[in-house]
């Protein structure tokens, strides 16, 4: 199998993207199936080449035959592979639901900002290469502006304009941590910058995990980054939303995770000898458990069924970012776990609210109260996704949290505060989904407005039978996860195989 | 012959304008001047990086067959290529933030953040 043509899972959505305005003059719907049609085979060909490596080991995609570590190379792993299909997942679902919805006006140009954020953020996990992932981020954050303004709305406007002024300080931050980084050790290449990261003295180091940190925590919808995150979530559709917070979070958390462990890592025992007794990790963990507890405070306060969710997004990132920086294997595998729960659990969330927005034509929850009693399965899936999040037993979220509670405990110390936080984030989840839910099932007569869709229901199902499939069976997951986990904790094998293809060996 | 330490420090001290111009200015296209001073001073640092002084412009002027690297006394091409590829991500992302702001102009008839109310 030649995994050079893993690049189609870059080309095939950037070519089709801006095939679309083109297209969108013969019809609308047309428009919508072709950029449905790219990301479906972008996720069936991600998954066929994550199975693949699953079982024959990680490989290397060389972009114009330029050798690692001087050309910019892809590197295919259980890991990258894994969350590049998560996204292409909820990418294809999200175009499966747009395929039923109304019509906007410039709606092709809309499906194109999609392919190009969906597109951006694949190539973010799986690039090996620090500015090619920059230059990435770029065309993420561009795509994300279009889609926050797309609705039209003030609220829009000022969600994108507020993203750009955070994206806009994260990229100058993020262009001085390549600047150091290639100023001390002279290559972009992350495998090379993961070998030779005690070269750099602590000061350095501490500086460019800084710079990178204040880069990618934007998209990672980490606190004191995700102030920009209201305003955007309330201001673009819900079904958009979708795919900001799995789309686009899910890509800045792995791409944290990639600097903080595979550039920057450092065996433990090592530390002491480099760096004195400071870990770099300790700033993810504070920052997690920061971004968990105020983002289910600010959840608990809302009324806008958007902004609530938007606010659960955030906590859920702030887990997940705890548990890599704690670091260990148990906890790197319940962060990979959460990540993929909560990208699924949020879609389904998310587009079974757009769908009910667009039934009740509001998006205030005690306005949408009673419309569970009318269209029953619709709540009783978004019950589903609100349980995948929450974390009860036999839905998907209930594993993953178990695990990073499990390594919080392990690690012990005042970690202990932090499982008292992810604990309490979970009771405040219960309180306030079920609001939601008992608010749908409410007796007060509510008038439909609009009738669902076919396409809409098609995708909220396979989302809900894959929350119902992880749920009842998580071990189906348990070999990808652990070694996706492997290689997070342990970057030797990152390491050999990218160079071990390149002209230093 | 500048040293290439007073180039850092103008870079550094650009960056902080420019974080400065986006914490306290209250109008719209002010703010994007001062992220546009912010990304000239990351660019400005980069290119730096690759600066080595009283190095010549990385370009073979005749050709050569065997030659080593250090004898040419070139500077650092790389940082140039990144700072190229930067400058124009950093157009597409202003050219973008300027339609936004217009679009804000529109809606709320004022330039100024504080005076757009709610929706």
């Amino acid at each position: 199998m030649n995994t050079n043509y893993a690049l189609l899972l870059v080309g095939i959505p950037l070519t089709t993207a801006f095939l679309l305005p083109i297209v969108g003059l013969a019809g609308k719907k047309l428009a919508r199936w072709i950029a449905f049609a790219a990301l479906a085979f972008n996720f069936v060909y991600s998954l066929g080449l994550l199975l693949y490596v699953n079982s024959a080991g990680p490989a290397v995609a060389v972009i114009g035959n330029w050798k690692p570590p001087f050309g910019i190379n892809f590197y295919l792993s259980p890991l990258s592979l894994f969350f590049a299909t998560t996204i292409y997942f909820v990418g294809m679902i999200v175009a499966l639901y747009r395929i039923g919805a109304e019509t906007i006006p410039g709606d092709e140009k809309l499906s194109t900002a999609i392919l190009l954020t969906v597109m951006a953020a694949g190539a973010v996990v799986l690039t090996g290469d620090i500015f090619n992932m920059f230059v990435f981020l770029e065309i993420l954050s561009i795509g994300t502006v279009i889609l926050v303004a797309s609705r039209g709305a003030g609220i829009s406007f000022r969600g994108a304009f507020k993203y750009i002024v955070f994206a806009g300080i994260g990229t100058g931050a993020l262009l001085f941590a390549i600047g150091f980084a290639y100023g001390t050790l002279g290559t972009l290449n992350m495998a090379e910058i993961g070998l030779r990261v005690t070269e750099i003295n602590f000061a350095v180091a501490g500086f460019i995990a800084l710079m990178f940190a204040a880069g990618l925590l934007v998209e990672a919808e980490i606190f004191p980054f995700n102030l920009w995150l209201p305003d955007a979530y309330e201001g673009s559709f819900a079904h958009i939303n979708a795919l900001l917070s799995g789309v686009v979070g899910t890509a800045g958390v792995y791409a944290t995770a990639r600097i903080f462990l595979t550039l920057l890592g450092i065996k433990v025992s090592d530390y002491v000898m480099f760096y004195g007794k400071f870990n770099f990790n300790n700033i993810l963990i504070v920052l997690g458990v920061l971004t968990v507890l105020l983002g289910e405070i600010a959840a608990l306060t809302q009324k806008n069924i958007k902004k609530i969710l938007a606010y659960s997004s955030a906590a859920q990132m702030g887990i997940v970012l705890f548990a890599i920086g704690i670091g260990t294997h148990t906890a790197l595998a319940g962060g990979v776990f959460h990540l993929f729960n909560h990208a699924v659990s949020k879609a389904l969330l998310f587009v079974a609210a757009s769908m009910m927005i667009h039934k009740a034509g509001t998006a205030d929850i005690d306005e949408l109260a009673g419309l569970g009693r009318k269209s029953r399965t619709l709540a009783l899936l978004f019950g589903v996704g609100a349980f995948g999040v929450i974390g009860i037993p036999m839905f998907n979220g209930f594993w993953s949290k178990m695990y990073v509670v499990k390594a919080a405990v392990e690690r012990g110390g005042w970690n202990f505060l932090a499982v008292a936080v992810i604990l309490g984030a979970a009771l405040a989840e219960v309180f306030y989904y079920f609001r939601i839910l008992f608010k749908l099932f409410n007796p007060v007569d509510i008038e439909i407005k609009n009738r669902g869709n076919l396409a809409g229901y098609l995708a909220i199902f396979a989302l809900a039978a894959v929350i119902l499939w992880v749920g009842i069976n998580p071990s189906g997951l348990g070999g990808i996860i652990n070694s996706a986990a492997g290689e997070l904790f342990d970057k030797s094998t990152y390491i050999s195989t990218v160079l071990g293809t390149g002209v230093l060996q | 012959m500048i040293d290439s330490i007073y180039i850092y420090i103008t870079a550094f001290g650009l960056f902080v304008i420019g974080l400065f111009g986006v914490l306290s200015r209250k109008n719209v296209l002010k703010i994007l001047v001062s992220l546009s001073i912010m990304e000239t001073a990351a660019n400005l640092f980069l290119v730096t990086v690759g600066y080595i002084r009283g190095a010549k412009p990385p370009i073979l002027t005749k050709t050569v067959s065997s030659v080593s690297i250090d004898s040419l006394n070139f500077v650092d091409p790389l940082p140039q290529a990144l700072v190229l590829t930067a400058i124009v991500i950093g157009l597409g992302t202003t050219a973008l933030a300027l339609v936004v702001a217009v679009r804000l102009y529109r809606h709320y008839g004022t330039l100024n953040i504080t005076k757009m109310g709610r929706k």
